[in-house]
């Protein structure tokens, strides 16, 4: 993300110091973020970088934090820089944490079943599960499936019972 | 006169109940608290959906009385007769159950827009994946047809159940 600020600026003609729009400076407060997410909130640099009053970027930046778009990091006392984390989707970013297995590490038959929609194709993938020699995973097959599968005289309640899916 | 009530201990009951009864007429089909009771109790849910179905086409009235007496802290559940409304034939016969109907019409009624499978996912607030086996449900027992151009909708046999 670092670097892009100066490609907005050059993209959208923005010049430092003359008058921008919010929705110009909220591109380049996003564009000035590194790869954590945080970019520095200095309120007396945004605003001579936006041709703004320090008030009106104070605004501006507690309606960000309001809106939940920026979360601001509570500055110690002392000269030391403010800066704030940029939300950029539905949450904040968390570093390179990561949660839970892989798709390789998941076993084979914790993966979610993908069968397909149609009635007709799906009556038959689910026949063919049944009748063919892999085993069927537990929950697999829903009551609902297990009826249509036995009305429709695609599998025989014997094959169901063999494969251990309750009929 | 004395006037007894009388009960209803299953869909079955109630449905014969309902086909002959004269308006005003009334049961008490489950005492107790219907929302925890049917849960874990899948022919009281089949009962209560069915008189659900038939309370929304008028055709019953349902009702529940608290009651508070000594180491009971429920309703009793009542649907009474009304002498007007409809009720679907498949229905008062034990052709489909209350859902297999909802999903039916469901899927006549949805807009041309929709899938057939999120009309029934919508109507019977379930998951995506119960609501393409319900279709397919509906699709192994005739009810539904692929109809070239418009999706799947109701073949005739569909349309007389939902009647």
């Amino acid at each position: 993300m670092i670097g892009k600020a100066a490609e907005i600026t050059k993209a959208l003609d923005l010049v430092p110091g003359r008058r921008w729009s919010r929705a110009a400076a909220w591109l380049w407060l996003v564009g000035q973020a590194d790869g954590q997410g945080r970019a520095e909130v200095s309120s007396r640099k945004l605003a001579a970088q936006f041709g703004w009053t320090r008030a009106k970027t104070r605004r501006f930046l507690d309606r960000l934090t309001d809106c939940g778009l920026i979360r601001r990091e509570i500055r110690q006392s002392g000269p030391s820089q403010a800066f704030a984390t940029i939300c950029f989707g539905k949450d904040f970013p968390v570093g390179e944490e990561k949660s839970g297995p892989s798709a390789e590490e998941v076993a084979p038959e914790q993966r979610a079943i993908r069968a397909p929609s149609a009635p007709d194709k799906r009556l038959a993938f689910f026949a063919a599960m049944v009748t063919g020699p892999e085993p069927v995973p537990e929950g697999a097959i829903s009551p609902v499936m297990v009826r249509a599968l036995l009305s429709s005289g695609a599998v025989t309640p014997e094959a169901l019972r063999r494969k251990g899916v309750a009929s | 006169m004395a006037v007894f009530r009388k009960t209803v201990a299953d869909t079955a009951h109630f449905c014969q109940w309902a086909a002959a009864a004269p308006p005003g007429d009334f049961v008490v089909y489950h005492i107790g608290n219907l929302g925890k009771d049917r849960i874990g109790n899948a022919a009281l849910h089949e009962l209560a959906d069915t008189v659900l179905l038939l309370s929304e086409a008028g055709f019953v009235m349902g009702a529940q009385y608290p009651i508070h007496l000594a180491g009971i802290a429920g309703a009793s559940y009542a649907a009474t007769r009304t002498g007007r409304g409809w009720a679907p034939q498949s229905i008062l016969h034990r052709r489909l159950t209350a859902q297999t109907w909802r999903a039916l019409n469901a899927v006549h009624h949805r807009d041309s827009w929709m899938s057939a499978q999120r009309a029934i996912r919508d109507t019977l607030s379930c998951p995506d994946g119960i609501a393409a086996d319900i279709l397919c449900a509906l699709y192994s027992e005739g009810w539904v047809i692929d109809a070239p151009g418009k999706g799947w909708c109701l073949s005739p046999t569909g349309l007389r159940m939902l009647t």
